[in-house]
């Protein structure tokens, strides 16, 4: 997506909506953020500025999960990982944000392709669900495959999923716990193997998404991945969130999350 | 103290300020930079100002200072270059910057359009690489200021080598000084024993102004991985928690030499600037604050202002260097 064509960028007032446990430390909360839910493109994020976090003063980025124009309300999937997020778990509806959004490129699919294999680990899979929607929209076989530690964290977000798809998505635990006994990786390794896609999605750790650009590349399937980053003031000013590109030196932010997996130097 | 009357807008719940408009004298001079308040933003926080003006109209601020360009292209370091601090963060992007020809056709050619006095940053390796974007840029009428950036903590030649030793910034500053008639503005680092010792030698060698400070050196380490959380290892430390460095170095400096300082470390709101005005800043910039608030820069200038109003202070100028001690 071309930075002329992309949503406005908004900085708006969110209040908390819902903040609910899906299993482990895994929650997903909702914000009433209007602007941002009618213009946002899958894969985009938003940076939010959590409320009551002043030393800690940093705006936390969380990708856009799902988005319901009609309330004005998105929703966004996150584990604890440190200050921010165990903080952030524990504030009740009606806590004001300033959520700024939304963020960044968003997949870009390519034209005309009947099929497709979208990988997801951890919270990253969040990335993959509007863009799952928008495929099925568009009459793409969409097939999911999606990894996690433990059922218990990932099972609220699979059924999600199986309800979009309309049948059990392909969940694979690291810990053998539910489904594919491995990671992601691994499944979506043995599927290429009997089946073609015409495109391939992924998010989740830059391990993960290396190796899921490296399958394309022997299935010779056009392929994007999703790439995060620490970042200072998520608008493209800082350059403190780059990566390194065939392109260059380039702004996650702005410039990504979404990559083309052939451009990215791993 | 209400700052800034951030009014929600029923409709879009998008976050407008709302500022007063009761008369305060807001115009101060930097040595013939003439800003209409007192406040720009910090280089490198806010690139040219282009992503920012989407919040912010940048003709309201006293001027925009660009991210510090080099005569060629920089890459600057590899990541991860930004973490954060306990009230603040800390980077090593080491100035990547797309060179002086290709900013001054992309993004410096915008902000030319945008009604606002321009502070062009300026970085190098060398004097000569200096010299070479100061000589390459000081036909353009558009730049009404060069600040000379002989303080980034996050290169290894050049940059802060220059910033630390009272001859070597002496040579560099008169060098460039030969070249321009525009505002000369010379960007300290407090990563040395006596800021004053070089701030007397940029002002013998020729500086109209000085800017202060740049980032202190700092580190941070992952317990947990055993690894140091930027690429460099060290960075250059930003945001409220510099501040207390940054108002001593100003006050300290404001006694040494008798040239205008722009104050810069952690203003997040119009006290914060009032406090470095009070010890001796005509002006100040705005840096990592607008990481938090897109509207930090328009929200430091109503502050400046209610400050004011509330204090019965009718000329902004009258708290130049106003601390009672
Ligand atoms: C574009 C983008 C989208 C994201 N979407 C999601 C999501 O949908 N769900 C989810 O669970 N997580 C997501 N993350 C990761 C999430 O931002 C971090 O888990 C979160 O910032 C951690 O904050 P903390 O205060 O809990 O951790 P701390 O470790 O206390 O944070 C300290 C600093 O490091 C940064 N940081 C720490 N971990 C990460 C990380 N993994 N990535 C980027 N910055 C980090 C923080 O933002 C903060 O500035 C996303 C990251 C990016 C870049
Ligand atoms: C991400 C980042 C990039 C910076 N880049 C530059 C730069 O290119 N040139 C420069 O003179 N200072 C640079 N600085 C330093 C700032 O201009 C400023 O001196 C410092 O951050 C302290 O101000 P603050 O606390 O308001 O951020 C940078 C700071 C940050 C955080
Ligand atoms: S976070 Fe500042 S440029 Fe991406």
């Amino acid at each position: 997506m071309t930075e002329e064509k992309r949503p406005k960028l908004v900085n708006e007032v969110a209040l908390l909506v819902d903040n609910r446990n899906v299993g482990g430390s895994w929650h997903v909360a909702t914000l009433h953020a209007p602007r941002i839910a009618r213009t946002c493109l899958p894969g985009q994020f938003v940076h939010l500025r959590i409320p009551g976090m002043t030393e800690h003063m940093l705006r936390r980025p969380f990708t856009i999960f799902d988005a319901d124009t009609t309330r004005g309300d998105i929703d966004f999937l996150y584990g604890i990982q440190g200050f921010g997020t165990d903080h952030l778990s524990k504030l009740e509806p009606g806590a004001a944000f300033e959520c700024e959004g939304p963020t960044g490129n968003g997949w870009s699919v390519p034209e005309d392709i009947k099929s497709a294999l979208l990988v997801g680990d951890g919270t990253g899979t969040a990335a993959l669900y509007l863009l799952a929607k928008q495929l099925i929209k568009n009459d793409v076989k969409v097939h999911l495959v999606m990894g996690g530690r433990t059922k218990h964290t990932i099972m609220d977000t699979a059924r999600k999923f199986d309800d979009l798809l309309d049948g059990p998505v392909d969940v694979c635990t690291t810990n053998g716990t539910f489904g594919f006994s491995g990671d992601c990786t691994e499944r979506a390794g043995d599927l290429l193997k009997d089946h073609s896609f015409d495109y391939i999605a992924c998010s989740g750790p830059r391990a993960i998404t290396s190796k899921v650009a490296d399958l394309a590349k022997q299935a010779n399937t056009p392929c994007q991945v999703w790439l995060g980053s620490h970042m200072g003031c998520g608008v493209g000013a800082c350059l403190g969130c780059v990566t390194d590109t065939t392109r260059g030196r380039v702004r996650v932010c702005v410039d990504g999350p979404i990559f083309d997996a052939e451009e990215v130097i791993w | 103290m209400v700052q800034t009357k951030n009014q929600v807008n029923q409709d879009t719940q998008t976050i407008e300020p709302q500022y007063s408009s009761t008369q305060v004298q807001m115009a101060v001079d930097v040595a013939g930079l003439h800003m209409k308040n007192p406040v720009t933003d910090a280089a490198g926080t806010f690139a040219a100002g282009r992503e920012y003006s989407q919040f912010v109209s940048l003709e309201k601020l006293g001027a925009v200072t660009t991210k510090s360009v080099a005569s060629e292209p920089w890459e600057g370091n590899v990541p991860p270059r930004i973490a954060e601090i306990d009230s603040g963060c800390i980077n090593c992007i080491g100035v990547q910057n797309p060179g002086m020809k290709a900013l001054r056709a992309g993004d410096l050619a915008w902000l030319e359009t945008q009604n606002v006095p321009i502070i062009l940053s300026v970085a190098g390796h060398s004097v000569d690489e200096y010299k070479g974007v100061v000589e390459y840029m000081n036909d353009d009428d558009k730049i009404n200021a060069f600040e000379i950036n002989i303080s980034c903590p996050n290169i290894s030649t050049g940059g802060m080598s220059l910033g630390t030793d009272p001859n070597e910034a002496g040579k560099c500053i008169r060098a460039v000084r030969d070249l321009t008639n525009k505002t000369l503005i010379v960007k300290l680092t407090p990563n040395v024993t006596d800021i004053t010792v070089i701030a007397k030698a940029c002002v013998d060698a020729g500086a109209d102004a000085l800017s202060l400070i740049n980032s202190p050196k700092g580190m941070v380490i992952d317990a947990y991985t055993r690894k140091p959380k930027l690429s460099r290892v060290e960075g250059g430390m930003s945001g409220p928690a510099v501040k207390p460095i940054a108002l001593r170095d100003v006050w300290e400096t404001h006694k040494a030499v008798d040239v205008p300082l722009i104050g810069i470390g952690g203003i997040r709101s119009g006290i914060d600037a009032v406090e470095f005005m009070l010890a001796g800043a005509t002006a100040v910039a705005v840096g990592s604050a607008n990481f938090v608030n897109p509207h930090a820069t328009l929200d430091v200038i109503e502050g400046i202002k209610q400050y004011c109003i509330d204090q019965g202070v009718s000329d902004v100028n009258d708290l130049i260097g106003g601390l009672i001690c």
